[in-house]
C-alpha cells in the first residue's frame, strides 16, 4: 500500500473514531464508495482499536527490569545461606526478599529474609541487633526469629514460616466478618501486649505485617525489624508510604501514630494506635486517616482535632470506646498497659458473641446425628447450607368450649371464647390452627379430645368449659396432646362476669408463652412440670424450642438457657439431661469437638441421675455417650433397655436414637421396627419418617422407602433431607432422570442455585455423579470457610466430602483424624453411603475394624 | 566495568553515527544499569508497578549519559538515540534467544547475566514487534518513531512530542493508530499481541 493511501486510511480511521460506533459502518461505506479494499482496511484497523487496552502501554524497560528481578529471585532457589537452603520465593518484604527455605540441620522449613548487598544498604550489625531483639519474643501470635547470618554481602534472618495470608490480602477483598475481625484484633492485642512486656515496640504495625493462618491464628511479623531504610522519592507514591530513617520517622504512613508523625519517637502506645486503625479497617474496609498524599495523611494524623468518628454502629459501641481510647492524640491517654487493652478487647468480643448467638443467621446442619434430629441426610449429599428458619408448625384444633349447664346466656360466651382463641392462635406462625368451620363441626358433641384430635390429624386440641355462677364466670381449659393423651396444659379461671373476655386472652397467652405448642411428649408430673421454679421452666421450654430447630446457633442458645435454668434450680433433672443432650447433639452434628462435648454431657448426665436415678432420658443420654464416644455398644445396649423400661410413654426421639445404634450394628430390621414405633408415637415427626425411609431403603424395600420420603416431602416441603434421600433411592432404582430432578429440588429448597448450570446439562449416571461431586465440593468450600473463620470443623465432615469426591487419600487422611478424636459419625461408617466408593479400600476396612463393632450377619 | 563519565555519550554518538562496534561498549553499561534498577525494583512491595514513570527512565539515561556534554538542541536526538539503543539491545537479545528456543515453551535461558525478557507472558513478542515496526516505518516513519520512543524509550506523550517536534495530540493520534496497525500486523503474521 502506497504512502498516500496510508494517509487516506489514517484520515478515515480518525474520522470514523469521531463518530458514534453505530454510525461508523454506514459512514465508512459511503466515504469509501466503490473502493472495497479501502473500506476493509479501515474496518480492520477499527476492529483492532478496541482490541487490546494494555498493548505496549508498559514500556519495554519496565518489562525488562521486572523480568530481571524475577530472574534473580528464581536463581536464588537452591542457594545455600548458612545452614539454610532456599526453596522458593515468597514475596518482597520491606528491605529484602522473603524466601521459603529449609534448615538442613533441623529438617524444618523456615522463612528467610534475605538482604542483598547488605553492606551497601544497612550495616549488618544493625540487622543482627534487630534480630536479636526480636528473638527474645516467644509468643504464639508473634513470628519467632530463629537466627541471623551473613554470606558474603548477603545477610539473612531466619524466622518461623507462617502458612496463611496477610491481613492486607484478606482485606483487599472485603471487610471481614465481625467475629473474625474481633478474633484477629484480640490476638493482635495479645501479641503487642507480650512484646511490650519485653520492652519491644513494633513501630510499624500494619495489615502487611499481620499474617493469618488457615486456622485463624494471627502471627505478627517484623517485630523489632521495623526500622528499615527505604528510599522515599517525592512523587513516587509506592515508596512514599515508607519513610527514611534519616529522621526518626519510620513506619508506614497510614498507621503511624501522632507522636511518630511528629518525629517524637515511638512508645508502646504507638502500637495501640496502629492496632485501632487496623481494627477499624477490618470492620469497615476503610483506612481511618487516609488522604490523597502521604503528607496529607501525616497531617491528618498529627492534627489537633478530636478522634474521628468511627461509625461502627450502636451495637459495637463498647468496641468503639476501646478503639477511641487507643486513638487518643496524646499517648499518655491511651492504655497505660497493653495487657489492659487486650483484656478490654476480649471482654468486648465475649459480650458481642453472646448477643450474636441469639440473633445470628440460621444454619442448618443436615448431617445431623443427634438424638433430637434424624439421620435422614446420611443419604448422599449433605449440604452445609443456609436455609430459612423452619417454622415449627404444630397443629392445633380449638374445640368449641362446652356449656355444661346448658345455659343459653352462656352459649355466646362459649362461642366467643372459642372463636377469639382460634383467631389469636392462628396469628402465630408457629401454629397451624384448624379452621372455625372444622372446629365447630364438633360443637355440642362430647367426644374425647384425643379422638377428635386423631380424626382431624392435629397435634393437640384445646378444649374447655364455661359456667356462670353468681355474677362470676368460671372457665376451665386444657390442652391435650393427641398422640399421647398427655394434658400439656390446663388452667381454671374464676373471674367477674365482665372480665370474661380477658380470660380468652389469658388462655391464648398462656399457651403460646409457655411454648406448649413446641415439643411433643413432655412428660409432666404436675402442672408446672419437673421443677418448681417457673422461671427455670420457662428457660427450659425456650431451650427445647431452640433445640428443635437444630442449628448451631440454636444449640448454643439452648445451652445458655439451660445453664441458667439449672443455675436457678440445681435439681431440675430434666434440664440437666437436656443440657447433656445439647452437648452430645452439638458434637454429633459436628459443631463441637468430641472430647470436650462428651465430657460435659457425662457431667450433666451424672448430675441428673443423682437427682433422679430413674430418669429415662438420662439413661438414654448415657447410652449415647457409651455408643458414640466410648464405642462400648454393650453398655449402650444396657442403658437403652433401661431407658425404655423406665418410661411409660415412650418418646419418639428415644426410639429413633436407639434405632440408629441398631442400624450401626447391622441389625437393620430391629432398627426399622424402632423407627416405625417412633412414627406411631409421633406421626408428624419428620425425623422418625426419615429414619424409617432410610432403613426401608437399606433393606431393599425401595418403593416403600420412596413412599416414606414422599410423605416427608409432603409434610415438610422445606426440609431438604427427604429430597436427598429420595434422590439416592431413585438412583438405586436406576431412575436417574428422576434422581437428578429430585436433587435439583433439594438444592432449590436450600435456595442454592450455584449448581443450576450443572443440573441443566447433567445426564445419566455420569451426570448424577457430577452433581454429587459438585455438591461435595460446595460442602468443602463451606467447611473451609467455617474453619477459616475459626470455627470447629469435624474432620469427619471433611472426610465424607472427600470420599464423595473420590479423593480417597484425603478422605482417609481426615478419617484417621476423625477416628483419633472419636467423631460421632465413625460408628456409622458401614451404613453411611458417603463411603460407598471406597468400601473396598483396605484403609476403610481398617477404620471399621478400629471401631470394632460386631456386625449382624442376619440384619 | 566503570566507564569514565562522558564515555557513554561518546559511544552513543559514535553508534548513532553508524559505528556498530560502539554497541559492544554500550551493552554492558546498559545491562548494569538495568540490573541496578532491578535491584531497586525488588525492594518494592509490588514489583513492576511503578516503573513506567518517565522520571525513572530519564534517570536511567541520565546516569548513562553525561548530559552536560550534550547540547540542548540535541536533547531530542538524544532521546531518539536512547530509545533506539534500547530497542536494539532488547530485540537483538530476543532474536538470539529465539534461536536457542527451538524446543518451544522452554523456561527462560539467559545468555548473559541479565536480560530475560521474552518469557514474560505480558510482554509482546519483541522480535515480531520489531519486524512489524519496520514494516510500519516504511509506510509512515513518524508513527514508528512514536512507538519506539514510547515503548522502547518509555517516554511520556509530552516528551515524545518534544522529541519529534509535533503536538501532543498528534502523538496521541499516531500512537492510537500505530497500536491498531501493529496489532493487526502481528495477528496477520501469526503472533498475538503477547
Amino acid at each position: 500500500m502506497a504512502d498516500e493511501r496510508f494517509r487516506l486510511v489514517e484520515q478515515l480511521y480518525h474520522d470514523a473514531l469521531d463518530l458514534p460506533a453505530a454510525e461508523r459502518p454506514h459512514w465508512l461505506a459511503s466515504a469509501c464508495g466503490a473502493d472495497d479494499a479501502l473500506r476493509r482496511e479501515v474496518e480492520a484497523l477499527l476492529h483492532y482499536d478496541t482490541a487490546d487496552g494494555d498493548f505496549l502501554e508498559r514500556s519495554a524497560l519496565s518489562t525488562a527490569v521486572a523480568a530481571l528481578a524475577r530472574d534473580h529471585r528464581d536463581r536464588q532457589v537452591g542457594r545455600r545461606l548458612g545452614s539454610y537452603e532456599v526453596l522458593a520465593f515468597l514475596g518482597a518484604g520491606g528491605m529484602g526478599d522473603v524466601y521459603r527455605a529449609r534448615d538442613v540441620r533441623l529438617r524444618r522449613e523456615v522463612a528467610l529474609k534475605v538482604f542483598e548487598h547488605a553492606a551497601s544498604l544497612e550495616p549488618i550489625n544493625r540487622i543482627e541487633a534487630e534480630a536479636r531483639a526480636a528473638s527474645v519474643l516467644n509468643h504464639p501470635n508473634i513470628v519467632t526469629v530463629y537466627g541471623v547470618g551473613e554470606d558474603g554481602d548477603t545477610a539473612y534472618i531466619a524466622m518461623e514460616l507462617v502458612h496463611g495470608r496477610s491481613l492486607r490480602d484478606l482485606l483487599s477483598e472485603a471487610p471481614l466478618p465481625e467475629p473474625q475481625a474481633l478474633d484477629i484484633a484480640v490476638q493482635l492485642a495479645e501479641a503487642v501486649s507480650a512484646a511490650h512486656a519485653c520492652g519491644i515496640v513494633h513501630r510499624d504495625l500494619k495489615p502487611e505485617n499481620v499474617m493469618v493462618s488457615p486456622e485463624g491464628r494471627v502471627k505478627v511479623l517484623d517485630f523489632g525489624i521495623a526500622t528499615q531504610p527505604h528510599e522515599y522519592r517525592p512523587g513516587d507514591e509506592a515508596a512514599a508510604e515508607r519513610v527514611e530513617t534519616r529522621g526518626a520517622l519510620v513506619g508506614t504512613v497510614g498507621y503511624m501514630s501522632p507522636e511518630q508523625a511528629r518525629e517524637r519517637g515511638a512508645v508502646p502506645a504507638s502500637d495501640q494506635f496502629a492496632l485501632a486503625i487496623i481494627c477499624h479497617e477490618m470492620l469497615t474496609g476503610k483506612r481511618l486517616f487516609a488522604r490523597a498524599t502521604a503528607q496529607e495523611t501525616l497531617d491528618a494524623i498529627a492534627s489537633d482535632d478530636e478522634v474521628p468518628s468511627l461509625e461502627l454502629g450502636s451495637r459495637l459501641a463498647p468496641l468503639e470506646a476501646v478503639l477511641a481510647r487507643c486513638l487518643a492524640k496524646d499517648p499518655a491517654r491511651r492504655y497505660g498497659d497493653s495487657a489492659q487493652l487486650a483484656r478490654a478487647l476480649r471482654g468486648v468480643k465475649r459480650d458481642l458473641e453472646h448477643v450474636d448467638v441469639l440473633e445470628g443467621p440460621t444454619r442448618r446442619r443436615l448431617m445431623s446425628l443427634g438424638a433430637f434430629a434424624a439421620l435422614g441426610a446420611l443419604t448422599a449429599g449433605a449440604a452445609w447450607q443456609l436455609w430459612p428458619r423452619p417454622t415449627p408448625r404444630r397443629s392445633l384444633a380449638v374445640l368449641p368450649f362446652g356449656n355444661p349447664a346448658g345455659d343459653e346466656n352462656t352459649e355466646y360466651l362459649c362461642d366467643g371464647i372459642t372463636e377469639t382463641l382460634i383467631r389469636q392462635l392462628a396469628e402465630q406462625p408457629s401454629v397451624r390452627v384448624m379452621a372455625r368451620a372444622t372446629s365447630f363441626a364438633f360443637k355440642g358433641r362430647r367426644e374425647d379430645p384425643r379422638t377428635v384430635g386423631r380424626r382431624l390429624g392435629v397435634d393437640a386440641t384445646l378444649s374447655g368449659e364455661v359456667t356462670r355462677r353468681a355474677g362470676r364466670v368460671l372457665v376451665s381449659a386444657e390442652l391435650v396432646e393427641t398422640a399421647t393423651g398427655v394434658r400439656l396444659w390446663g388452667a381454671d379461671f374464676d373471674r367477674p362476669a365482665g372480665d370474661v373476655l380477658d380470660v380468652q386472652h389469658e388462655i391464648a397467652g398462656a399457651i403460646l408463652g409457655a411454648g406448649h405448642l413446641g415439643p411433643a411428649g413432655q412428660q409432666r408430673r404436675s402442672t408446672l412440670g419437673p421443677t418448681d421454679d417457673p422461671a427455670a421452666f420457662e428457660l427450659f421450654l425456650q431451650a427445647v424450642h431452640h433445640l428443635r430447630l437444630a442449628t448451631e446457633e440454636d444449640y448454643l442458645a439452648a445451652r445458655d438457657l439451660l445453664v441458667r435454668a439449672v443455675d436457678r434450680d440445681p435439681r431440675f433433672a430434666l434440664a440437666l439431661v437436656t443440657l447433656a443432650s445439647t452437648y452430645s447433639v452439638m458434637t454429633m452434628d459436628g459443631y463441637a469437638a468430641p472430647a470436650d462435648a462428651w465430657r460435659q454431657a457425662d457431667l450433666y448426665v451424672a448430675r441428673a441421675l443423682e437427682v433422679d436415678a430413674d430418669l429415662a432420658d438420662a439413661h438414654a443420654e448415657a447410652a449415647s455417650a457409651a455408643f458414640f464416644y466410648r464405642w462400648d455398644w454393650r453398655e449402650a445396649e444396657r442403658r437403652w433397655t433401661a431407658a425404655l423400661r423406665l418410661r411409660n410413654e415412650v418418646q419418639s426421639e428415644l426410639l429413633t436414637a436407639y434405632s440408629l445404634q441398631k442400624w450401626a450394628l447391622g441389625q437393620t430390621r430391629a432398627a426399622l421396627e424402632l423407627a416405625q414405633a417412633a412414627r406411631t408415637v409421633d406421626p408428624l415427626s419428620a425425623q422418625a419418617s426419615l429414619r424409617e425411609a432410610d432403613l426401608l431403603s437399606a433393606l431393599g424395600r425401595l418403593e416403600e422407602a420412596a413412599g416414606a420420603y414422599e410423605r416427608v416431602i409432603g409434610d415438610e416441603p422445606g426440609d431438604p433431607r427427604a429430597y436427598f434421600g429420595l434422590a439416592e433411592l431413585r438412583r438405586k432404582q436406576g431412575r436417574i432422570g428422576e434422581a437428578i430432578d429430585v436433587r435439583r429440588r433439594a438444592h432449590a429448597t436450600l435456595g442454592d442455585d450455584s449448581l443450576d448450570p450443572l443440573f441443566a446439562r447433567a445426564r445419566g449416571a455420569a451426570g448424577y455423579g457430577e452433581i454429587v461431586r459438585a455438591s461435595a465440593r460446595r460442602e468443602l468450600e463451606q467447611l473451609a470457610r467455617r474453619e477459616a473463620s475459626g470455627g470447629y470443623v469435624s474432620p469427619l465432615d471433611f472426610a465424607r466430602a472427600f470420599a464423595q469426591l473420590g479423593d480417597a487419600d484425603r478422605a482417609f487422611g481426615y478419617l484417621s483424624a476423625a477416628l483419633e478424636e472419636r467423631a460421632a459419625g465413625v460408628v456409622l461408617l458401614r451404613v453411611d453411603p458417603a463411603w460407598d466408593a471406597v468400601r473396598d479400600d483396605a484403609r476403610f476396612t481398617a477404620a471399621v475394624a478400629r471401631v470394632g463393632f460386631p456386625w449382624s450377619a442376619v440384619g | 566495568m566503570q566507564e569514565p563519565p562522558g564515555a557513554v555519550t561518546g559511544w552513543l554518538i559514535a553508534w548513532s553515527g553508524g559505528d556498530d562496534s560502539a554497541l559492544q561498549h554500550l551493552m554492558p553499561v546498559v545491562h548494569a544499569e538495568l540490573r541496578r534498577l532491578a535491584r531497586r525494583e525488588m525492594r518494592r512491595e509490588r514489583p513492576g508497578h511503578t516503573l513506567q514513570t518517565t522520571a525513572l527512565v530519564n534517570e536511567a539515561y541520565m546516569r548513562l549519559v553525561d548530559l552536560g556534554g550534550v547540547s540542548w538542541n540535541d536533547r531530542a536526538h538524544f532521546f531518539a538515540m536512547s530509545a533506539r539503543l534500547m530497542r536494539r539491545i532488547l530485540v537483538d537479545h530476543a532474536r538470539s534467544r529465539l534461536y536457542l528456543k527451538r524446543g518451544g515453551g522452554a523456561k527462560v535461558v539467559s545468555l548473559d547475566d541479565g536480560l530475560a525478557v521474552a518469557n514474560d507472558p505480558r510482554s509482546p513478542n519483541l522480535v515480531a514487534l520489531d519486524d512489524a515496526l519496520e514494516a510500519l516505518a516504511k509506510l509512515d516513519e513518524r508513527k514508528s518513531q512514536v512507538v519506539e520512543l514510547r515503548f522502547f524509550g518509555g517516554l511520556s506523550v509530552e516528551d515524545t512530542a518534544a522529541a519529534l517536534h509535533v503536538s501532543p495530540s498528534t502523538v496521541l493520534r499516531d500512537w492510537r493508530l500505530a497500536k491498531s496497525w501493529l496489532l493487526k500486523e502481528l495477528d496477520a503474521r501469526g503472533h498475538d499481541g503477547r
